[in-house]
């Protein structure tokens, strides 16, 4: 596969993108404090009132939601939740649908950014994994169901 | 009975090898056979993509893999080997020269005056202990990225072991007795998963093919969080398989991995790996 | 503590794609310590800002459910030469942040 030496000229001693450590910078603007509520709800449904008001979400096949059939490793699920055929896209939620707290994570677009994030999330036992796009005032989700297993043969 | 490695693994018989047997055993005609039995059970794979583990018998595990390989966790550990490496440069440019890029590639070979193995890791350490250094640990940590900086810098380059003598070819029929033998409670080869049941799975486990198994150690393993060397995989399977396990760089793992680098020939180097 | 954050990001047509990889425990505090039957302690990134030509694109909060060691990939409007700024802070006060010129 070519594609893997790609690798070799991005490493931090050898990258052509200058990569300035800018420090301890405080972010520009204020933050909206950690919505502590949401994260510590014990249910989606309750999750998603806190952060939107309203967990009335319409299923929606514009949300690209690309997530494992079966976890290979649950505490690194790759989840990434592609809206970019959406206009207005305003936030993007991820949920694990039976973890203890189900808000897995919030993002917050302005009009310079496209609705799409890629990550990796932790999931401790099969369930649905849930995204939530608020977009021109509405809430449209996709969701997933992902199978944890316990592996790990071999040390 | 013409004494061919497919023969050998269809009877799960244990090949002894005595200087006699070595010298009909044909090392290029065991991996050829090998390429041709995966190509076989799976038509689609070319012999390239085998170093690419489990994953090549998975689009949805392929997908996980892509996408951590992506920016990958094992990063941080190819610097870590870098500033280890550049911490005794001067030791470590005496014996291997001034080119980090050439030095994974030369690795196993058959010392023909030792008349032994020597192994990437072992050549590490020794270069450490000649030159009056510590020792780096077997399995992990220090030695291991070390590993990984070297493996990094050979990427692409090909699996180039030499079989020259007799000597040689029985340390490659010893490796290759160890991989075929049943053992432990399980009464388990490395044959009966890694190469018959490769592509399916054991338990929630894919089985890898035994083609390509070297090329992309040392490896960040998820499950350990951090890398291990080629040893350390050895030496964890046969604890799994309830099979008593031999040393980090033992002359029975030095004599494995030189038979499962022979039988990788002219794959591409990819270590250091991210796997499951 | 400074947190370590490795970055890369190319544009292609007006759109960045914008790629971080963050040296963090992201440990959730519902984890249990075996030996002392408490858990271990909740350290956890939970703000991050993202920044182009100084101005805020993405706003995002995090738990510990997001994985040890986080990724996280996103994309913005910006060409090559734009400065894309993330910064980041955890629950325990520790902060990071990187600097990027986009290629």
């Amino acid at each position: 596969m070519k594609r893997r030496s790609f690798l070799k000229g991005t490493l931090a001693t050898g990258a052509a993108a200058v990569a300035v450590n800018a420090g301890l910078l405080v972010p520009n603007t204020v933050l909206a404090s950690w919505n502590k509520d949401a994260f510590n709800s014990k249910t989606p449904e309750d999750a998603l009132s806190t952060v939107y008001g309203s967990s009335n979400a319409t299923i929606s096949g514009d949300i690209k939601l690309k997530a494992p059939a079966i976890a290979e490793n649950g505490a690194v699920t790759p989840i990434t939740v592609d809206a970019s055929g959406i206009s207005g896209v305003e936030s993007i939620a991820i949920l694990a649908e039976k973890n203890p707290m189900p808000l897995v994570c919030e993002y917050s677009f302005a009009a310079s950014a496209i609705g799409f994030v890629s990550t990796r999330i932790k999931m401790g036992q099969t369930m649905n994994v849930v995204a939530i796009v608020k977009a021109g005032g509405k809430l449209l989700k996709a969701e997933q169901e992902v199978k944890v297993t316990i592996g790990g043969c071999g040390g | 009975m013409k004494n061919t490695l497919l023969i050998a693994l269809s009877l799960g018989v244990s090949v002894a090898a005595t200087s006699v047997m070595a010298t009909t055993i044909d090392p290029e005609k065991d991996r050829q056979q090998l390429v041709d039995y995966f190509k076989a059970k799976n038509p689609n794979i070319t012999p390239d993509e085998y170093i690419n583990g489990a994953y090549i018998y998975s689009a949805d595990k392929m997908a996980q893999w892509e996408a951590a390989e992506d920016f990958p966790p094992y990063l941080d550990e190819i610097d870590a080997g870098e500033e280890l490496y550049n911490k005794d440069l001067a030791v470590f440019t005496k014996c291997f020269g001034s080119d980090v890029s050439k030095i994974r590639v030369k690795y196993p070979y058959f010392d023909e005056v030792a008349k032994q193995v020597v192994t990437l890791e072992g050549d590490i350490n020794k270069c450490r202990t000649d030159a009056g250094l510590k020792a780096y640990k077997w399995k992990k940590g220090a030695l291991a990225q070390v590993s990984a900086y070297l493996a990094y810098n050979a990427r692409g380059q090909k699996i180039n072991v030499k079989i020259e003598s007799d000597a040689a070819k029985a340390a490659y029929a010893e490796g290759r007795d160890f991989f075929i033998k049943p053992r432990g409670q399980l009464n388990l080869s490395c044959a009966k998963c890694h190469t018959y049941n490769a592509g399916r799975q054991a338990r929630s486990n894919t089985l890898s093919a035994s083609l390509g198994h070297v090329t992309h150690f040392p490896v960040f393993r998820a499950k350990w969080k951090a890398l291990g060397t080629l040893h350390r995989r050895y030496e964890g399977c046969q604890k799994n398989m309830r099979a008593k396990p031999y040393k980090a760089q033992s002359e029975t793992y030095r004599n494995l991995e030189f038979y499962q680098a022979y039988t990788s020939q002219g794959l591409e180097i990819n270590g250091p790996g991210y796997r499951e | 503590m400074s947190i370590k954050i490795r970055m890369r990001g190319k544009s292609k047509d007006g759109i960045a794609v914008v790629k971080a990889l963050v040296k963090h425990p992201m440990e959730s505090g519902v984890r249990m310590n075996k030996k002392t039957n408490k858990p271990y302690p909740a350290k956890f990134i939970d703000n991050v800002e993202i920044t182009v030509n100084g101005t805020k694109a993405v706003d995002a909060q995090w738990s510990g459910a997001v994985s040890a060691n986080p990724y996280v990939a996103v994309k913005v409007k910006a060409e090559s030469g734009d400065e894309i700024v993330i910064s980041l802070t955890d629950n325990t006060g520790d902060k990071g942040s990187k600097k990027l010129k986009l290629k």
